[in-house]
């Protein structure tokens, strides 16, 4: 049985496609019709999208390196000096808020003063 | 091609307007003013006519009152949890207890608007609130609103003065990492920074001997009490603050230019 077994595989090795055949295949599937999902020339809409996205995350990474705070200059890098430059709007804000302290309270008087009439 | 070049130029054009925006201090927009309540204006020589719109007006009055002392008193407590070190002494405890009684009267003169039994009542008690208001009200409320201005240029000052030692720190230590050429340009900004914190601490000081001029112990008390800012005074107070800001803003941008050339003699050197 064994030896049947073996003389099969060894017929197995030998058998090849004629060559006419293996000429006439690859010829067919050269010129068959390729449909991938998309194409990728530099002109498809696939290839713009993928530069796009390549290109955001180049620019992206980039202003994201030069902002990050680097571990070495932590006082000039850190979070907090954007926070404390942001955190001085509200006192700007303030400010304004009292210039007009004055005028309500004014607005105030002139509304009792019409009630007292 | 073209499409996609202008795309990404685009691109580039907007995270560098972006990234710059976050820094832009001037920018700052005040629009609608947040916080305190305003007050619609009255349309002169008006006759008010009945009891009913008389106690409306007088309900509005107290209501804009109460809003504007809780909005206040509310920035009063903010101020003091954030001034650990107490820099502005003794007077939160009077401000507080001005708050608080104001708050009473408010109540009080609610009860008598309730009670209304005709116009000429209504009259009297109008005349009452526009006396509280002038006499007591109003020249605590102008102190108020001004020594929080006062406690906020402070802790505005004080954490640029620790942002200023830190940045000493680290400029001394990462001395030979910028270079020799480096470092001296670091510490020509970093002087025009420090000098900006001087001028406001100078303009800030300014404002405080002025603002505590006007917080007197009357004759036989020992009490402080409040006397009434004069406008010209309290212009030049604002604007003496308004000033100390704005080198604070200067000062900030310096670090922050700072902070760009030490990127970029790292990743030179």
């Amino acid at each position: 049985m064994e030896k049947y077994i073996e003389s099969q595989l060894k017929k197995f090795k030998s058998l090849a496609s004629s060559p006419e055949v293996a000429e006439k295949s690859l010829y067919s599937i050269l010129s068959s019709e390729q449909k991938l999902p998309f194409r990728l020339g530099f002109r498809s809409p696939a290839f713009s999208g993928v530069f796009a996205v390549v290109a955001l995350f180049v620019v992206l990474a980039t202003t994201q390196f030069n902002a990050a705070p680097s571990t070495e200059v932590a006082a000039l890098q850190d979070e907090s000096l954007t926070q404390e430059v942001e955190s001085s709007e509200d006192f700007q804000i303030q400010l304004e808020e009292a210039r007009y302290f004055s005028e309500r309270a004014d607005r105030v008087a002139a509304a009792l003063d019409q009630v007292s009439r | 091609m073209k499409k996609i070049f202008l795309g990404t130029a685009l691109s580039l054009a907007f995270f560098a307007l972006a990234f710059q925006a976050s820094f832009a201090m001037e920018a700052v927009a005040v629009g609608e003013l947040e916080g305190l309540p305003t007050f619609p204006e009255v349309t002169e020589g008006v006759d008010i006519g009945n009891l009913e719109s008389r106690v409306l007006v007088l309900n509005q009055v107290l209501d804009f009152t109460e809003e504007e002392v809780l909005s206040l008193l509310e920035k009063l407590r903010a101020l003091k949890k954030a001034d650990g070190d107490s820099f502005l002494f003794d007077l939160y405890e009077y401000f507080e207890d001005h708050g608080a009684a104001a708050l009473t009267s408010i109540a009080d003169y609610r009860e008598d608007v309730a009670a209304l039994n005709g116009v000429d009542q209504a009259r009297d008690l109008a005349l009452d609130i526009r006396l509280w208001r002038s006499s007591t009200y109003d020249v605590r409320n102008k102190m108020l609103v001004n020594f929080l201005l006062l406690g906020r240029s402070e802790s505005a000052i004080a954490i640029a003065e620790a942002r200023s030692e830190k940045i000493d720190r680290d400029i001394a230590r990462l001395q030979d990492a910028f270079g020799e050429a480096g470092s001296l340009r670091l510490q020509t900004l970093f002087t025009r920074a420090l000098l900006e914190i001087e001028q406001a601490r100078a303009e800030q000081s300014s404002a405080r001997v002025l603002f505590r001029s006007y917080m007197i112990a009357p004759e036989g008390q020992t009490a402080v009490e409040a006397s009434l800012m004069s406008s010209e005074d309290e212009v030049v107070y604002q604007e003496a603050l308004t000033d100390a800001l704005s080198h604070v803003g200067q000062a900030y941008r310096y670090f922050i230019e700072m902070s760009r050339l030490a990127n970029d003699l790292l990743q030179a050197n």
